[in-house]
């Protein structure tokens, strides 16, 4: 049974790593299109976009929001392993669920206080008067809602560190 | 002990012990965020502060070259142009002791101008040249050196996403940090080809001198895959710095233009598969959604750190000392190869910037000098034993043959070659700063 | 009693508008023993510059030296700010300064302090002579503050961060930009610029200003002290104008040429400013644009 939600969850998270790597480039088009029209006006268009650099930074963070939760399923999220690997191996699975209890907990309450956030900046009606207007809290709002997921995935990793052998994860270490 | 000593302690020990326990390092920085937005913003408000500070950390155009410079790195793998490329090279290069190994390097420095990414450039290279290198006869260590050595080396030359994102978090000027990288990575390139040469000429069972099948190609047949692939290739790069020469565009945006045009040869040679698409954005997204995650716990860790008053009684403390600059320099630099001993090159930026640059600052240090200095450093702990990442990379792609061993013996030339770069840069700052101030 | 009031600055620490801050910091911690002192605690590094207006708000911290195109999120009239045509110390008696407090307590839970800046106009600088106020074919950086503005006089506008304008500048990605008469030297744009445009128009409005609940329960001796701390500060506003002589002066010695319209287009130029300036206002803000208009205009 869980292993069936863990599965579809796993699912739905690569999906949304899949939207995210579509922002990704329409971010690039995005800004080529800018770069496009400001040096080349084609009669008819508008000579650059004004609001592509306000645009393309909001995808830059809608990105990171995306990809988050599917690198935590992945165990992509980098880690420093070297004293993990040096101490008794049950040790180091105890230390794996320290860290795990911590991280869910931080997950929680960024969570909570990012909808806070969110909500007072809804109820205020607070708008980022840039090029475009847009309510601040369309911002802010998609923050804990990955936040939450990422809680999500935190419970299926600890049951996962319960279920496997005694031993630290082999998690990624690095990347660039 | 002082308010800010105890803050130090708590923020920087505290996030210390988290990150060695294994916790993710993005995490890490959010749970001490946590601690520190309630002890420091006044609780419950400080908290709703932390959660929007973190959104707008990385909402920052200054940013967006980070997935960019990764995507043009990973195209180039996906869509096979890696391999032509090689190809091409190795069909220029005949009659050196240690061929292959030199042919490494030199399409190692060609990757290095067209991809933001020294995972991607180790990974390509390493797939492609480790395993007829090690068919050929030559030993593990001369085979997987130069591949660790020149995947470093991508990062100090443009364009680099490691270089970016110290230039956005200290405030060093980007661009000048990345022509910076320029002079200081091509040094390192022709060390490393002469090393090569040296070492096999005095040990030529290092590496046997192969039948050198492209003996077969002489006259245009030799030359067909460097016109063909290498010289369009390399123009990508001309691309970027063209536009941004000619004006079409902000140093930012040239990193868009430089991964469209990578897309676009790549179209050009019929190897734009969607596929090959969908596998590089997918590892794009893999490398640089990790960098920008650790960027919003960590940017959002060094505004507290400030916060709380522990960055200046730091930097206070330090400068304060009554040491000299160059002694204080030198102290870190020596913490910067000790962190690289253990932690990422991400995480070495997020922990030290917040404490270097107000240092840097106060005692007026030119900032591309030390920026291209620290570059050196992450360089190097990408190639330092026993965590360096370039080292995992090549562990992940070797054949099994290739021990453990063997890649820490092979990367100890390369890393002395770094070390003695970084003494001479520290010696002869123009080494760092010429290049900038020429082109600015 | 004593009280210690934790403020943030939204610009950065090495920038001249610090610089003026930090003195007058002193001096009330040096006058306000026992009764108040002021623990800077930094700029952008330890806010977010356009985070600072909320930690104000939330009381996150009790004071920031900010200026209203970077709090537009807490409020849309911040940016109305900049539209000031008379001093603060007129401010003050005809009501405007009044009806500030007004709608910053309300909307903003924020109690405006007093402006430490004044007199420093915006102008274009641009590489590419014009002889009418027309910037059709020019790329320009902009900023909020002006980017109606100058989208009015038909500019295509580029953003891109401060760092980086002076690559743009060589490069020729931008052809000019907006900025107040000082500090442009700062960032060498000197070196990239060859004309500026007069008149200059509005005001580079820099102000402190102080979470209302920590305003309110101050105790009347502090917040006697507080007031005549900050109208000394405002008193000093004249060093100001005379910043402005100054670098006009400088950037004329840097030979960058002044570009001047005739009697009628110079009108013309500086009403359209504040015409498409008051606009934008009431698109946000009808209601409080039409009281602020009354009130700061000439
Ligand atoms: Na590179
Ligand atoms: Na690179």
């Amino acid at each position: 049974m869980i292993d069936r939600i863990s599965l579809f969850y796993g699912r739905f998270l690569e999906r949304l790593a899949l939207f995210g790597c579509a922002i990704l480039m329409a971010m690039m088009m995005l800004i080529v299109v800018d770069v496009a029209l400001r040096n080349l006006a084609v009669r008819g268009l508008p000579t650059g976009l004004a609001w592509s650099t306000e645009i393309s930074e909001l995808m830059l963070y809608l990105i990171t929001m995306c990809v988050a939760p599917w690198l935590l399923r992945q165990g992509q999220h980098i880690r420093v392993d070297i004293m993990l690997q040096a101490i008794p191996r049950r040790l180091a699975w105890h230390l794996e669920w320290v860290g795990d209890v911590i991280g869910f907990a931080c997950c929680i309450v960024i969570a909570w206080f990012g909808t806070q956030a969110a909500w007072s900046s809804y109820l205020s009606g607070a708008v980022n008067i840039k090029t475009l207007v847009t309510p601040e809290w369309w911002a802010l709002a998609p923050l804990p809602f990955i936040f939450v997921l990422l809680g999500i995935e935190m419970i299926f990793r600890m049951i996962r560190l319960q279920r496997g052998e005694r031993g630290p994860r082999n998690d990624a270490v690095s990347a660039a | 002990m002082s308010a800010w000593g105890i803050a130090a302690w708590l923020m920087l020990g505290g996030s210390t012990v988290l990150l060695f326990i294994g916790m993710p390092v993005a995490l890490t920085f959010i749970a001490i965020n946590i601690i520190g937005a309630w002890l420091y913003m006044g609780g419950e408000p400080g908290l709703m502060q932390l959660a929007r500070s973190s959104v707008s950390s990385v909402t920052a155009f200054s940013l967006t070259p980070i997935p960019l410079f990764v995507l043009m790195g990973e195209i180039l793998f996906h869509t096979g142009l890696a391999l032509k490329v090689i190809e091409g090279v190795e069909r220029l290069i005949k009659h050196v002791p240690g061929r292959l190994a030199v042919v490494a390097v030199v399409a190692g420095t060609v990757f290095s101008a067209i991809s933001g990414s020294t995972i991607a450039t180790t990974a390509m290279l390493g797939s492609l040249m480790l395993p007829v290198m090690l068919a050929r006869g030559y030993h593990p260590t001369i085979a997987a050196g130069p591949i660790m050595a020149i995947g470093a080396v991508d990062m100090l030359i443009p364009p680099s996403a490691l270089t970016v994102l110290l230039g956005s978090l200290s405030g060093i000027s980007i661009s000048k940090l990345l022509i910076g990288g320029v002079v200081p990575g091509v040094i390192l390139s022709i060390a490393f080809v002469a090393w090569i040469v040296i070492r096999v000429s005095i040990s030529p069972q290092l590496a046997p001198i192969d039948q050198d099948d492209s003996a077969q190609h002489r006259g245009w047949a030799r030359w067909s895959l460097f016109f063909g692939y290498v010289l369009p290739t390399l123009s990508i790069f001309g691309v970027v710095v063209g536009a941004l020469a000619a004006g079409w565009a902000t140093p930012t945006e040239c990193a868009a233009l430089g991964a469209f045009a990578t897309m676009l040869l790549a179209l050009c040679y019929r190897a734009l598969t969607v596929d090959a698409v969908l596998k590089a954005l997918k590892g794009t997204a893999g490398i640089s959604g990790m960098i920008l995650f650790i960027i919003l716990g960590a940017t959002t860790f060094a505004q507290i750190l400030s916060f709380s008053g522990a960055s200046n009684g730091l930097v206070q403390f330090i400068t304060g000392q009554g040491l000299s600059t160059n002694m204080i320099v030198v102290g870190m630099m020596l913490m910067l190869i000790f962190l690289g001993i253990f932690v990422d090159q991400v995480s070495m930026m997020m922990i030290t910037l917040p404490i270097f640059m107000p240092i840097v600052q106060a005692l007026g240090i030119d900032p591309i000098w030390f920026g291209v200095m620290f570059l050196i450093c992450m360089q190097l702990g990408l190639l330092l034993p026993p965590h360096g990442l370039l080292l995992m990379t090549m562990r992940g792609v070797a054949p099994p043959s290739v021990t453990m061993g063997h890649i820490f013996m092979a990367v100890v030339p390369y890393v002395a070659m770094s070390l003695i770069l970084l003494a001479a840069v520290f010696w002869i700052p123009a080494i760092a700063t010429w290049l900038p101030q020429l082109i600015g | 009693q004593e009280v210690t009031l934790r403020l943030v600055s939204a610009f950065p620490e090495n920038g001249i508008y610090v610089q003026r801050l930090l003195p007058w910091i002193q001096k009330v911690n040096t006058e306000g023993k026992g009764v108040l002192q002021i623990n800077f605690l930094g700029g952008p590094k330890a806010i977010p510059t356009f985070e600072a207006g909320n930690a104000v708000k939330t009381g996150v911290v009790d004071m920031a030296m900010n200026t209203g195109a970077f709090y537009t999120n807490v409020m849309p009239e911040a940016d109305f700010l900049k539209l000031t045509q008379i001093p603060v110390a007129e401010q003050r008696k005809n009501g405007a300064f009044d009806a500030i407090n007004k709608v910053w307590n309300e909307k903003g839970n924020t109690q405006y302090l007093a402006r430490m800046v004044e007199n420093q106009p915006f102008h274009i600088y641009t590489n590419k002579k014009i002889d009418k106020p027309d910037l059709t074919g020019q790329k320009i950086r902009i900023s909020p503050v002006y980017r109606d503005f100058f989208q009015a006089l038909n500019a295509s506008v580029v953003t891109t961060p401060p760092g980086e304008v002076y690559t743009a500048l060589e490069r020729g990605v931008v052809d000019g930009y907006g900025w107040p008469i000082g500090g442009i030297f700062d960032l060498n744009w000197n070196e990239k610029t060859k004309f500026r445009v007069d008149p200059g128009f509005y005001d580079a409005e820099v102000s402190l200003t102080m979470n209302l609940p920590a305003y309110k329960k101050l105790t009347d001796a502090q917040r006697n002290y507080l007031q005549k701390q900050l109208l000394a500060l405002e008193a000093q506003n004249i060093f100001w104008t005379q910043y402005g002589k100054e670098e006009t002066a400088r950037q004329e010695k840097a030979g960058i040429q002044t570009i001047k319209f005739d009697a009628a287009a110079t009108k013309a130029f500086y009403d359209k400013a504040y015409e498409v300036g008051w606009a934008g206002a009431a698109k946000q803000s009808p209601e409080v644009a039409a009281r602020f208009k009354a009130l700061f205009s000439k």
